[in-house]
């Protein structure tokens, strides 16, 4: 059986201070100076993929796990991890980022192809991830190779007999399903958010195992129009500091903001 | 005993109860201009009485010192209810200085219950920060000395090896040592010290400079806030991947082999190693520390056992080679419980100097006992 | 043009609530010039309860026994090609997004995901949505035919849709290829859309306090949440996450206590009438974020701020 995880990186956003913030090339925000983290979605994807593939109650699933993104050679760092942590495969196709943060389709249509020549029983990857925002990817994966998508997967394992299930959320609502494969599924809010740690020698072991390339053909697609432009949202709300602390702090406010304001509708 | 009770300009000091925040009196000190130059990791939350007590140091003290360099005045109780004021004077040559049973005792022999600190102008306006990226570990080490005994005084002086440095730059230093200088003061003093170390750096063709934002942006995210440390507390309980730390301090002539002997023997010794780096975060023209930063996989291990297989060993592996190589096996740590079982090698023939100490000072043993010294329980 | 407008029926209770969503959605359409049709889906059986409500002009609906985009995508596009809709709007839901590209990419049309801002401006529609993390704002134009799909809507001033409501219920789909199998495994205690949300961050100390202000907001009838950090020191259920990663609400009223106001928090009161934050840290980002703010602990002031509430509630 094989399957593929897909995972991109991301800059850690909690560490932009509010003064560093600033527009780059008119539609992103300035962020190569800081560090570099999984998406958390795929993140959860990536472990899967690795659970899905040990030995568990007397089922030995023989999986063969590729890890694959697209991404600068800050990527490599990671991929040498999943190579450390049994990913049999570690692909990488080397694009800038602000090639494909708002083209969803780019990126699908480059996971088809890689798919296309190394068919896969399970795709696997995050719902969305912060730059781009555009939630899209698995979707077009799931049109583009023609396999049934779930959504909002939050668990998976394999049953004692083989087959697929997978922990889905709907608004709140929890259920377990089995499904088919092929399929692709889509990573929410999953059981799971960290990726296990390789150890030492198991990275020392990898250090030197070759990496692969893979190199699409140029792609276009017009669904996802481009932004016109990137604003800083300003959220300030200019607000009111009571002079008071306390029980005068709450007159205060009341007094001033808060009678009648539930009247409307 | 929450109050800070004088803050005063003249003489450039401030006077706490012991259970004062750090931080509420760095911000006290800050609407005056001033600053404690204290600020250790646990500053939101360590108490002055606390930090007296351990010996404490913080992220600048390259510049303003440690706790001891800080501590002018202390009050202190006894065991037998003596309560004692040492007061705040600038030097004095009256008998060995006694502001040392209190500093590190770690609550074994007294309970310290006022603190007067001294005080520098805040200039954050001439803060520099200098960063640079190399190859060797080794290269690092001698050219922080080369700095400190150049007579330069930055107010941060840092060396990371590759293996720590993954966690904090990685994307823009991958497989490399970072070095990290700030400096601070009057803007004269401020940018002497840095234009100082920049023409030592220039130097040496190993190094290359460090866009200033990166180090910049690192810095401001050092220190964890509440959520950050709840996240650490998660990952750690999904991944079973612990962090524990070991920080020394050793001569420039030692560090260099305590530093290559202890990662040999951890990653070999010690099982589920997963990484094993160092850095050194304090510098001083006749050595360094060393904080040895390591995360390892708990596997097959309950909760009670962790400190046997894991944490006393690697522990173990680098206290007897510090000591064994002329270090220090705590740097500002403090011994605590945990590094007990080497405070013999650690004082040598010293020993019963802290031992009658402790004898003098607290004879019924009621004070922290199976801290510093191990709590021997008689055999009948 | 003519638009079709996509909502979830979550639960029979939410029924109302959708409607009114459904009516709201459509008159601000309309009131561009757009000719509207609503399509409702659903897991529970809802077309009873569906037909009583004051739902707004020509609604189709259809329940789903399996949970899954692919199927209601499905469904939906032959409605889409049939009744030769200009464009689709699809409301917020977990499923929104899922449904909206699988549908663009069937039918060969332009989509955008996550829109928080529609605006028809002639040409076709400016939309905005947010991007690192709620840290920027897009702006993008999609023409027609064209998907769009929902995420933190901003408020709608504009009146609901007054067309005489037409129920359609479609064939209920029980069926699916590829989900060979289905079990509940819980349902989610929804709450209801209250005027006031106490929102409680970090600062609050204890996982007692938590405690009582959940109780507290039950009680009286008001939304509660927390922030993400609380939920996963265990004080709280994931589900009970305002912000990103959790739920958005827009109440009148937004009382946070110990809020740092991180903007994967803030996205989820960002629609909020009046935010009213109650901090010891002046510089917290929040406080700029309020319309109005207390420094001071908690503590000294909830008591008395949250007996306000209840006041001003009961003159409802």
């Amino acid at each position: 059986m094989k399957l593929l995880t897909c995972f991109k990186l991301c800059p850690d956003m909690d560490k932009l201070r509010q003064q560093d913030f600033e527009i780059s090339g008119g539609k992103g925000l300035e962020t190569s100076f800081l560090p570099n983290m999984i998406n958390c979605f795929d993140e959860s994807g990536l472990e899967f993929g690795i659970r899905l593939s040990e030995k568990s109650e007397g089922l030995e699933p023989n999986i063969e796990k590729t890890a694959f993104t697209i991404g600068g050679d800050a990527s490599e760092m990671y991929l040498r991890t999943l190579k450390a942590l049994g990913y049999e495969h570690c692909v990488l196709v080397k694009k800038d980022e602000d090639e494909f943060r708002y083209s969803p389709c780019m990126v699908a249509q480059t996971i088809a192809e890689y798919v296309g020549e190394n068919p896969q029983d399970i795709i696997v990857m995050g719902k969305e991830a912060p730059n781009g925002n555009n939630s899209a990817t698995a979707q077009l994966v799931s049109v583009l190779t023609g396999r049934p998508l779930i959504s909002s997967v939050i668990d998976v394992k394999f049953c004692d007999d083989g087959t697929l299930t997978v922990t889905v959320t709907n608004d709140g609502d929890v259920y377990e399903q089995t499904v088919a494969l092929p399929v692709v599924l889509s990573i929410g809010n999953a059981v799971i958010s960290k990726l296990r740690v390789p150890t030492l020698k198991q990275r020392m072991k990898c250090k030197d195992l070759p990496l692969e390339h893979f190199k699409p053909a140029e792609t276009s697609c017009a669904m996802f129009p481009e932004p016109m432009r990137a604003v800083i949202p300003d959220r300030r709300r200019g607000g009111y500091l009571s002079p008071y602390s306390g029980s005068e702090a709450v007159d205060d406010i009341q007094g001033k903001f808060l009678k009648g304001r539930l009247g409307e509708a | 005993m929450n109050k800070i009770l004088n803050i005063d300009e003249v003489n450039m000091q401030a006077t706490a109860e012991c259970g004062v925040v750090l931080e509420d009196l760095e911000n006290a000190v800050r609407k005056y201009g001033l600053t404690t130059g204290h600020s250790p990791q646990s500053k939101p939350i360590a108490m002055m009485g606390g930090l007296v007590a351990t010996r404490s140091i913080g992220q600048f003290s390259t510049l303003y010192g440690g706790i001891e360099d800080m501590l002018a005045g202390v009050e202190t109780v006894f065991p037998d209810g003596q309560i004692c004021d040492i007061k705040a004077v600038p030097r004095r040559s009256a008998g060995p200085d006694i502001r040392h049973i209190v500093l590190g005792n770690e609550g074994t022999t007294n309970f310290i219950t006022r603190v007067t600190v001294k005080l520098w102008k805040y200039y954050p306006e001439y803060q520099e920060v200098l960063g640079f990226t190399l190859d060797k570990m080794q290269d690092g080490m001698k050219i922080m000395r080369e700095i400190m005994v150049a007579g330069y005084r930055p107010s941060v002086a840092r060396l990371y090896d590759a293996e720590d440095g993954k966690e904090h730059f990685s994307h823009f230093a991958p497989g490399k040592c970072v070095m990290v200088f700030v400096t601070e003061g009057p803007q004269l003093v401020s940018h002497a010290n840095a234009e100082g170390i920049r023409a030592i750096m220039a130097k040496h063709s190993e190094c290359t400079p460090v866009e200033t934002k990166l180090i910049e942006n690192w810095f401001a995210n050092l220190n964890w806030d509440a959520a950050r440390i709840e996240e650490e507390r998660k990952e750690v309980l999904e991944t079973n991947n612990v962090c524990c730390t070991t920080e020394i301090s050793a001569p420039w002539s030692a560090v260099e082999q305590i530093y290559n002997v202890c990662k040999k023997r951890v990653v070999e010794e010690i099982p589920d190693i997963t990484i094993f780096g160092a850095h050194g975060s304090h510098c001083y023209s006749n050595g360094m520390n060393l904080y040895f930063v390591y995360w390892y996989n708990v596997v097959d291990c309950t909760p009670e056992e962790e400190i046997n297989k894991y944490h006393l060993p690697i522990k173990k592996i680098i206290c007897e080679e510090t000591i064994k190589a002329g270090g220090s096996m705590c740097h500002h740590h403090g011994v605590g419980k945990h590094r007990i079982h080497w405070i013999d090698q650690e004082h040598g023939s010293a020993l019963p100097m802290l031992k009658k100490i402790k004898a003098a000072f607290d004879p019924n043993g009621i004070m922290n006992p199976g801290d510093i010294l191990p709590y021997y329980i008689e055999k009948k | 043009m003519k638009l079709l407008t996509i909502v979830h029926i979550d639960g029979t209770d939410a029924i109302e609530a959708a409607a009114l969503r459904q009516r709201t959605l459509n008159g601000y359409f309309e009131s561009f010039g757009y000719e509207c049709e609503s399509y409702l889906y659903g897991a529970e059986k809802f077309y009873e309860d569906a037909v009583k409500q004051d739902f707004a002009g020509r609604v189709y609906a259809q329940r789903f026994h399996f949970i899954s985009a692919v199927p209601v995508a499905d469904e939906i596009s032959a409605l889409i090609i049939g009744g030769k809709f200009d464009g689709v709007v699809i409301e917020e839901s977990e499923l929104a997004n899922d449904i909206a590209v699988l549908l663009a990419a069937y039918l060969d049309r332009r989509c955008l995901t996550n829109v928080f801002s529609v605006t028809p401006n002639g040409t076709g529609i400016l939309c905005k949505r947010l991007s690192y993390n709620n840290n920027l704002i897009l702006e993008h134009e999609i023409k027609a035919p064209f998907v769009i799909s929902l995420r933190g809507y901003e408020k709608i001033l504009t009146a609901p849709s007054g067309a005489a409501f037409e129920f359609f219920p479609l064939r209920s789909m029980e069926n699916s290829e590829y989900i060979l199998s289905q079990k509940p495994v819980s349902k989610a205690g929804k709450q209801g859309n209250s005027k006031v949300l106490i929102a409680c961050g970090m600062g609050v100390e204890t996982c007692e306090e938590i405690e009582y202000f959940r109780n507290y907001a039950r009680e009286h009838g008001f939304n509660f949440g927390v922030t993400r950090p609380v939920a996963i020191r265990g004080w709280a259920k994931l589900g009970e996450t305002i912000g990103v990663s959790g739920q958005t609400f827009a109440p009148k009223i937004c009382v946070t206590l110990g809020v740092s106001g991180a903007a994967a928090f803030y996205v989820g009161i960002e629609n909020a009438d009046f935010i009213l934050s109650v901090n010891t840290n002046r510089d917290a980002l929040i406080i700029a974020q309020s319309d109005a703010a207390i420094i001071d602990d908690y503590k000294n002031v909830c008591g008395k701020l949250l007996d306000s509430l209840v006041d001003l509630y009961a003159t409802l």
